[in-house]
């Protein structure tokens, strides 16, 4: 499995409608599981200067969170794999 | 953590309602799963033998032409939610912020449809002579078929007929249980007015029901 960001620009978006959306993606996950793709959101951030949004999921592929993203209907900019790190580790 | 728990339990209910939903899309052979299929799930997860028991409505789902779906089959289109669709979740989202309720509920799906004149939701309101304001008041009282694990009366000690009494409770449930909110329960267990047990080696707090039960005192009118 690996880990992905998800770069969303959402201008003006309100927290209840990133809630609505995190919703969206956590059910899309779990009938893209059942159907035999293990995707998962992790979690995400807002960054209220810029306006992004970070999405983290975990996944076998880019293109497994680029479609929970495109089935739960919320638009992206980019997607990326990405390295964890944590402090436990270093 | 116990919050984590229940909102889990929360979750599965609302991972329920859309499975059903998606499977209904997949069922019709579309690819988009649109509002009429989100609230068919809702009331499914909802029911129990076919009925959306709510206020004085019994609304029967055979009766508005949503039978049961076979969900065995994970098969089929790949399913996305419409704009429409897309938007429910949003309103649901605001209208559980404004119930002050950490999660998005199925109550909170329902409540969202409350507007809708057309499709499953217009069918419903005109099969049952329901406005939006019979719909969200009706929703303000209700409890779930599956959730209802007390009396109705309020006393919550008996249990319905043939459902197992939970001896152990997680604060929010002892929260629910006790009809006030999770932080005045985590206020008793500070202040040590109710004992509260942690599972041994892990974070989970449990609180006995007989716990909860001696907190009542009679009450005396001056």
């Amino acid at each position: 499995m690996s880990y992905f960001v998800v770069q969303r620009t959402l201008p003006g978006i309100t927290p209840e409608a990133l809630a609505g959306a995190g919703l969206r993606a956590k059910t899309c996950a779990a009938e893209m599981t059942r159907e035999g793709t293990p995707v998962r959101w992790i979690r995400s951030f807002f960054l209220p200067e810029t306006q992004q949004t970070h999405c983290y999921f975990e996944g076998p592929t880019a293109e497994s969170v680029r479609e929970v993203n495109q089935r739960a209907n919320i638009p992206f900019v980019a997607i990326h794999e990405v390295k964890e790190l944590t402090p436990d580790v270093v | 953590m116990d919050e984590r728990r229940n909102q889990r339990v929360e979750a599965d209910e609302i991972l329920r309602a859309t499975r059903f939903a998606i499977a209904r899309a997949k069922q019709g052979a579309r690819k988009e799963v649109t509002p009429d299929d989100l609230l068919a799930g809702l009331l499914h997860a909802s029911a129990r033998f076919g009925i959306v028991a709510l206020g004085p409505w019994n609304i029967d789902l055979e009766e508005l032409g949503e039978s049961p779906i076979e969900e065995t089959d994970a098969s089929g289109p790949k399913v996305a939610y419409t704009p429409d669709a897309a938007a429910v979740f949003d309103r649901a989202a605001t209208i559980a912020r404004r119930d002050r309720s950490p999660n998005v509920e199925i109550v909170h799906m329902l409540v969202a449809f409350a507007e809708q004149r057309d499709g499953l939701m217009g069918r419903l309101k005109h099969t049952y002579g329901l406005t939006a304001t019979e719909w969200r008041a009706a929703l303000a009282r209700w409890q779930p078929a599956h959730r209802n694990r007390t009396a109705p009366d309020g006393a919550g000690t008996q249990p319905v007929a043939g459902a197992p009494v939970q001896e152990l409770l997680s604060p929010d449930e002892a929260a629910e249980f006790l009809g006030v909110h999770t932080q005045t329960v985590r206020g008793y267990m500070r202040s040590g007015k109710l004992p509260a047990h942690r599972l041994a080696g892990e974070r989970a707090l449990r609180i006995r029901r007989q716990d909860l039960l001696a907190l009542l005192e009679p009450y005396e009118p001056e």
